[in-house]
């Protein structure tokens, strides 16, 4: 006890906080889409990720849990690694290059995944 | 701990969690009944001693209660962990996750109190109040402890 406590609390201070959050940490009011290929794909739990080029950077863009993602269509066998993809959503509001996407369209075939 | 952190993050264990499909949310699930057992047995236990006349009359009820609230620990402890693991880094540097684990750390220091307070023999009315106050304690620590869980997902 007395030695977890200050390991916790020092813990907390030397590492800057960069979270997992709900829909509140992005920006619905700036809502942009981002058209490209799929670079880097990660279709797991507690959701997926995929980071797309969107002027000349790397853009994070978040995907659901994978329940959802499959429930909506958006299986494996259509969101791949090359694919061409347009997503709708909305960025960070800290300013760090992520997106949450509201949907994503592949193919024609678009995937709402709120 | 950032290589403790990357190391969980990278187990197969870890793997497993993020690529099944139904694994993490049942885990998701399983942590919420567990808490609800938990917390609904921790709170038979306070208020039967903020009831109770004497310590004395309180324990049976607690001898009998606790096996309940120990094993639903033991559930949320591992459906933590499977929950915990496959993002480690994240997790551990979310501020509400830290403060979760510190009322964690406190709420368990009360219940070795409490533990003491109800052992000791005797009707000593003083010790009565002090268990009463730790119960109270026990309540809203379990309950915050609850509501940081829930906002680890919002920071």
């Amino acid at each position: 006890m007395r030695i977890i406590l200050p390991v916790i609390l020092a813990f907390g201070v030397a590492v800057p906080a960069a979270a997992h959050h709900g829909w509140g940490s992005y920006n619905a009011d700036t809502p942009m889409t981002i058209a490209g290929n799929i670079e880097t794909l990660k279709l797991e739990n507690p959701h997926g990720e995929m980071t797309v080029t969107h002027e000349g950077d790397p853009w994070v863009i978040t995907l659901a849990p994978l329940t959802r993602m499959n429930t909506r269509g958006a299986t494996a066998d259509i969101v791949k690694v090359g694919e061409e993809v347009a997503a709708y959503g909305y960025p960070r509001r800290d300013g760090m290059k992520e997106m949450r996407a509201e949907w994503i369209e592949i193919g024609g075939q678009r995937f709402q995944l709120r | 701990m950032e290589a403790f952190l990357a190391a969980t993050e990278a187990s197969p264990f870890a793997a497993t969690m993020r690529t099944s499909l139904f694994l993490y949310p049942v885990a998701n699930v399983v942590h919420v009944l567990a808490a609800l057992v938990f917390f609904a047995s921790v709170a038979a236990m306070d208020v039967w001693v903020l009831r109770a006349a004497t310590l004395a009359e309180a324990r049976p009820m607690l001898w009998r209660v606790r096996p309940i609230a120990a094993a639903a620990l033991v559930v949320q402890i591992l459906s933590g962990i499977a929950l915990f693991a496959p993002e480690a880094t994240h997790i551990a540097h979310n501020p509400v996750f830290q403060v979760k684990l510190v009322l964690i750390v406190i709420a368990l220091a009360n219940v070795v109190v409490l533990e003491v307070l109800i052992r000791r023999p005797g009707t000593d009315p003083a010790r009565r109040t002090q268990a009463r106050s730790a119960t109270a304690i026990s309540l809203a620590l379990w309950l915050c402890v609850a509501a940081a869980g829930r906002l680890i997902a919002y920071f």
